[in-house]
Parts: C-alpha cells; sequence; structure tokens
C-alpha cells in the first residue's frame, strides 16, 4: 500500500467533513430567515405594504397634494355645506370642513405609524426586561411579574383606555401611556419562555463553564436567541397599536381635531355616511390594508425567525 | 510523587427533590498530577456528569455539594466565591460537553466564541482574542481556519464542532481539562480523530485531563488511570492496565464482559449486568452493587464496604477482598 502524501490527506478529511466544493457565503440567523421570508409571497406582500406604508408616512409633506389642515372653504364645500366628491383637484374629495380626504389620509399615517412604532418599543424594552429577570432569575420575581401580566391581560382594555382617557386628557401622549401600560404584557409572556427555554441549552452551560458572568451570559448567550420572536411580535405589536388608536379615536378620546388621524376621521366620517360614504371608506381602506400588511409580515416573520423550520 | 494538580476528597453532592435526597455522588476520592490522565467510567447516572460539574462548580439547586474538598492547586474550590470561581473557570479548568451540536452559541461565529474566553481571562483585546482563536482553530486541525474562523456553527459538522469545542476549551491553556463524553455524539471514525486530538493536545499543553465516559475504549486509548464509578461511589480505581486486565471489582468484570471482542471465536453471547442500577434516592443498605452482584455474600446486603487498597495504586470497594 502506498503513504498518502500529506496534500491528499488534507483532501481527504476535507471531503469527510464536507468542504468539498467551494466556498458558500457563510448566512448567519439574520441573513438565513430573511432567505426564507423572499420565499414566502404572503409575507413578502406584507412587507411590501408596510415599506409603502412607511414612505408614505416618511414623505408626506412632499407628496400630500394639498395641506392636510387646510380648510377650503369654497371649492372644498358644496353650497350646502357638505363635503364634495372626488374630482381632480380633491382625487378623493374633501370632508366635513372641506379638507382634502387624500391629504389627511396621508398625513393620518404618521401619527399611526409613529404611535404604533413608539408604543412597541417601549412594551419591547420594559417587556425584554421584565421577562429576562422573570425567566432567568425565576423564584419570586417571576411570579410577581407573572401575576401582573394576568392582571394585566384579563384587565378589559377599552374600559381601562376610557377611565385612563378621562382622567388625563386625551391625545397622544395619553395613548402612548394606556397602550404601554397594557403593552408590555405580551413582550414579557414571550420573553419569559424564551429565556427559560434558552437557559437550560447546553451551550449556556457551556459558557458558563468557561467563566462568563451571568450579565454577560445574559446579553451574549440568551437575548441573541430569544429576540427573533420579539421582532414578530413586534410586527403584529404595530397593527394592533393602529387598530386601537383608532379605536380609541373613534370613540373620541384618542388624537384630537385638527390633526389627521385615521381613527378621527373615521369617526367624524360616520354621520356622513349615507351623504358622503367616502369619508369613511377610504380612510378604512387605508386602515384595513396597514393592519393586514403588518400582520402577514408579523406572520412571515415568525415563521421566518423560527428555528425549528430551519432547512 | 509528581506535582498533584486537583485533587478531590470524599465528595458529595446531593439533590433535594420532592421525593427525597438523591445522592448523586457519594463521596468520590482521586488526585490527578500534572499532565495525566484519569478515565471515569460507569453507567449513565453513576454520577460521572455530576462530579465533572461538582468540580466546575456548576451544580444548580436543587443540587448542592454538601461535603468534601476539590483542592486545585492546593486551594479548596468549594470555598471560593462566585466572581473567584469564575476566574477559574475556562482559565484553569474547562470542559468540553458531549453534545457538540447543542453546545455552541447558534448566533454567535466561531471565532467570536472561541475568543471570548480569551478575552476574559487573558485581559486582551477582541483583535487579538481573534489571533489567539485562529491559532487554536489550526492547532484542532481545523482545514481552512481562516476561513471557517467567520462561520456559524450549523456550517459546520459535528466533528468540526467537537474541535471548536476543543479549542475553546484550551484557549486559554487550563491545568485540568475535563471531557464529558466527548465522542458519544459522534461518528466512529470522527471519534478516533476526537480522541487522537485529545492525546496529542494533552501532551503539547500537559493539561491533566479527566475523561468521563461509558465507553472502555476510549479509556484505553486515552487514560493512563481509571475510575470505574458505581451509584455515586468509585468501585475500583488502578492504572488503565490493571483494570483491564486484572479488574477486581465485580461490576468492572460485568463491564467488561458486557462488551463484544473482536477476537472472539463463533457465536459468543455478550453478558450484560443483569438488574438496573439502584435508585439514587433510594440505595440499598450496604453494597450498592449487591442486587446485581452475582458474587454477592450475606455481608453485602449488610453492610456497606469500606474499600481498600488492594497493592499501592490499586483500590477496590468490595467484600471480597475485605478481610
Amino acid at each position: 500500500m502506498t503513504r498518502l502524501n500529506n496534500s491528499t490527506r488534507l483532501t481527504t478529511r476535507n471531503w469527510a467533513e464536507g468542504n468539498y466544493g467551494r466556498r458558500k457565503k457563510s448566512v448567519g440567523l439574520w441573513g438565513d430567515a430573511w432567505r426564507r421570508l423572499r420565499k414566502n409571497p404572503v409575507a413578502m406582500a406584507g412587507l411590501v405594504i408596510v415599506a409603502l406604508m412607511t414612505l408614505m408616512a416618511i414623505l408626506a409633506p412632499v407628496i400630500s397634494p394639498h395641506d392636510p389642515n387646510h380648510q377650503y372653504m369654497n371649492r372644498g364645500l358644496t353650497s350646502m355645506g357638505a363635503p364634495v366628491g372626488p374630482s381632480s383637484f380633491f382625487l378623493l374629495g374633501t370632508d366635513q370642513n372641506g379638507r382634502d380626504l387624500l391629504s389627511r389620509m396621508i398625513w393620518g399615517a404618521r401619527i399611526s405609524l409613529t404611535l404604533g412604532v413608539v408604543i412597541n418599543s417601549l412594551n419591547a424594552v420594559i417587556g425584554i426586561f421584565l421577562g429576562v429577570i422573570s425567566g432567568y432569575f425565576g423564584k419570586f420575581v417571576d411570579t410577581l411579574v407573572m401575576r401582573l401580566t394576568d392582571i394585566v391581560l384579563a384587565f378589559p382594555f377599552l374600559l381601562l383606555m376610557i377611565a385612563l382617557l378621562a382622567v388625563l386628557s386625551p391625545g397622544m401622549e395619553s395613548i402612548i401611556i394606556g397602550f404601554v401600560l397594557v403593552g408590555w404584557a405580551q413582550y414579557a409572556r414571550l420573553v419569559r419562555g424564551q429565556v427559560l427555554s434558552v437557559k437550560e441549552m447546553e451551550y449556556v452551560q457551556a459558557a458558563r463553564a468557561l467563566g462568563v458572568s451571568t450579565p454577560r451570559i445574559i446579553f451574549q448567550h440568551i437575548l441573541p436567541n430569544v429576540i427573533a420572536p420579539i421582532i414578530a411580535l413586534f410586527a403584529l405589536g404595530v397593527s394592533w397599536a393602529i387598530m386601537g388608536e383608532a379605536t380609541v379615536s373613534f370613540l373620541g378620546l384618542g388624537i384630537q381635531a385638527p390633526t389627521a388621524s385615521w381613527g378621527t376621521m373615521i369617526e367624524t366620517g360616520a354621520s356622513w355616511i349615507t351623504s358622503a360614504p367616502w369619508l369613511v371608506i377610504y380612510p378604512g381602506i387605508l386602515l384595513l390594508i396597514t393592519v393586514l400588511g403588518f400582520n402577514l409580515l408579523g406572520d412571515g416573520l415568525r415563521d421566518a425567525l423560527d428555528p425549528h423550520l430551519r432547512r | 510523587m509528581a506535582e498533584s494538580i486537583l485533587e478531590v476528597k470524599d465528595l458529595r453532592t446531593y439533590f433535594y427533590t420532592e421525593a427525597g435526597v438523591v445522592k448523586a455522588v457519594n463521596g468520590v476520592n482521586f488526585r490527578l498530577e500534572k499532565g495525566q490522565s484519569l478515565g471515569v467510567v460507569g453507567e449513565s447516572g453513576s454520577g460521572k456528569s455530576i462530579t465533572a460539574l461538582s468540580i466546575m462548580g456548576l451544580i444548580k439547586p436543587p443540587g448542592r455539594v454538601i461535603s468534601g474538598e476539590i483542592r486545585l492547586q492546593g486551594q479548596d474550590l468549594l470555598k471560593k466565591s462566585r466572581k473567584e470561581l469564575e476566574k477559574i473557570r475556562g482559565n484553569d479548568i474547562a470542559m468540553i460537553f458531549q453534545d457538540p451540536m447543542t453546545s455552541l452559541n447558534p448566533v454567535l461565529r466561531v471565532g467570536e466564541q472561541i475568543a471570548e474566553a480569551v478575552v476574559l481571562h487573558r485581559k486582551v483585546n477582541r483583535k487579538e482574542g481573534w489571533n489567539v482563536a485562529l491559532e487554536m482553530l489550526k492547532k484542532v486541525g481545523i482545514p481552512e481556519a481562516e476561513d471557517r474562523i467567520r462561520r456559524f456553527p450549523h456550517e459546520m459538522s459535528g466533528g468540526m464542532r467537537q474541535r471548536v469545542m476543543i479549542a475553546i476549551a484550551l484557549s486559554c491553556n487550563p491545568k485540568v481539562l475535563i471531557a464529558d463524553e466527548p465522542t458519544t455524539a459522534l461518528d466512529v471514525t470522527i471519534q478516533a480523530q476526537i480522541l487522537d486530538l485529545i492525546r496529542l493536545l494533552q501532551k503539547d499543553f500537559e493539561t491533566a485531563t479527566i475523561m468521563i465516559t461509558h465507553d472502555l475504549g476510549v479509556v484505553a486509548e486515552v487514560c493512563r488511570n481509571v475510575m470505574v464509578m458505581y451509584a455515586g461511589q468509585p468501585v475500583e480505581y488502578s492504572d488503565v492496565t490493571t483494570v483491564l486486565e486484572q479488574p477486581k471489582h465485580p461490576y468492572t468484570w460485568g463491564l467488561l464482559s458486557s462488551l463484544p471482542k473482536l477476537n472472539a471465536s463463533g457465536k459468543q453471547r455478550l453478558t450484560p449486568i443483569d438488574g438496573m442500577p439502584p435508585d439514587l434516592g433510594n440505595l440499598p443498605e450496604g453494597c450498592a452493587f449487591a442486587p446485581r452482584c452475582p458474587h454477592k455474600k450475606p455481608v453485602c446486603e449488610r453492610q456497606e464496604p469500606s474499600g481498600k487498597w488492594l497493592s499501592p495504586g490499586h483500590f477496590v470497594r468490595c467484600h471480597l477482598y475485605e478481610a
């Protein structure tokens, strides 16, 4: 038998360990998730909607045809003082005050998206913090935090908002406070469950065996491994917040005139539903599409980021 | 006598569960010299892994090390604070875990995971840590280390991941390396490679090694001394030749005769050890192995054997040898 020379041996081992052929680009968790998200047409539709809405909100001053708060007393209202229907000047018609409906919808996207992102960022920060200490340290803290989430999740949301907004003055800040008071619980629950399972993983034990300190284990080894479902929840949470804002504003407790918000627009439009139905229909459709977009994206992200489905 | 690196005396680790006290480790003694290798053999649940975790200080409630001494170069680890232990773990004692598929963090590149320990213990910056990581990857025989170092664990095979684990464990040049069944989860061909590697690096780094395994073949290949454990206690301790060729304890006999032999003629049946390992929460009175022992005497069921040194370096815990 001839002895294998050194280079052949190396090749043989390369082959045995599966690195024949060559160099695929290294893909991490995020690259992998993105690849899978791209293959999911429904989720991509959601992503496109979300992207368009975001663009619309950012570019509102540029793309809106009119000032959203300007009242066109002559052109914008009929001689009877009613809203005018769609025309080439007011593409989607005007509202009861002679303001351009399309412009108000575009500016309303700013309110909705800002609220959605701000509320969920606060929720995520609070929820992750409480969820991590609850899941990692357990015992008394865990019981306390989890019973608190039980209470929060069991409380009727609208009732809480009505009570809260009766005390505080209605407006953006009050909406944020109310939604954060309730919304953090979902995040805390999710994070706690994830931390509970990840902290028992062997790589956490291995890190501890290397002398890694507890804070570092939490930030370096546990948090990055629980972040994926949080992102999915974030997308779903934004749609929840947008819908919630519309609901609260519809009840007259949310965003106050003259600021354009989808919920307020639908509320004021409701009384015109027979004579000027577009006041309700167009903002309603926009709200529907936006919420749908975030939901689709959220579901897609949840699937794409789930390591169990990894192929 | 050579310099003793690690000395374990009468180590007892109990788990206080709702069903009662589980005596997982119940009086383990051994000494490890510089560069020496000790094999710890036994069935599942014989306390091998718990012994290792006790030494690492990684026993979590409801478990507790209730007594004993673990002396690393003379210092008792059981008396150290949590902070002091964090400095020792990874630096002076390192551990390789059983399953390389789950022992690496899936979201970190392997380079970062090797560098982590180095940065932590040697107080160097990230770049130097990364350089050490690269060097270590080359040492453990990973081809194209410059490319591999930026890869994620899921892009590697099991054998390679175990090499990475070894690289992590040895990156700070520990005095003691504990390998908890490092080859159990691997293919046979890869097993041999990993064992070769461990043996080689052990010489290179002069690391004392504790090899935990249920595979006597592994022990024969890598270890100089062997401790056979049963029900949380060492039942036989000697050098590897003695244990494999002149075993004294009935349990060791049982283990050896349950192994297939390559030179056996015809259809020789394997001889299993009858019965089940005892419930560690409810140990029998007397010798823990007595219920399964083919050589038991009346005394075995009444009194626990205290153990005897048959010769310097050969310890057996059995009534057959007690006068």
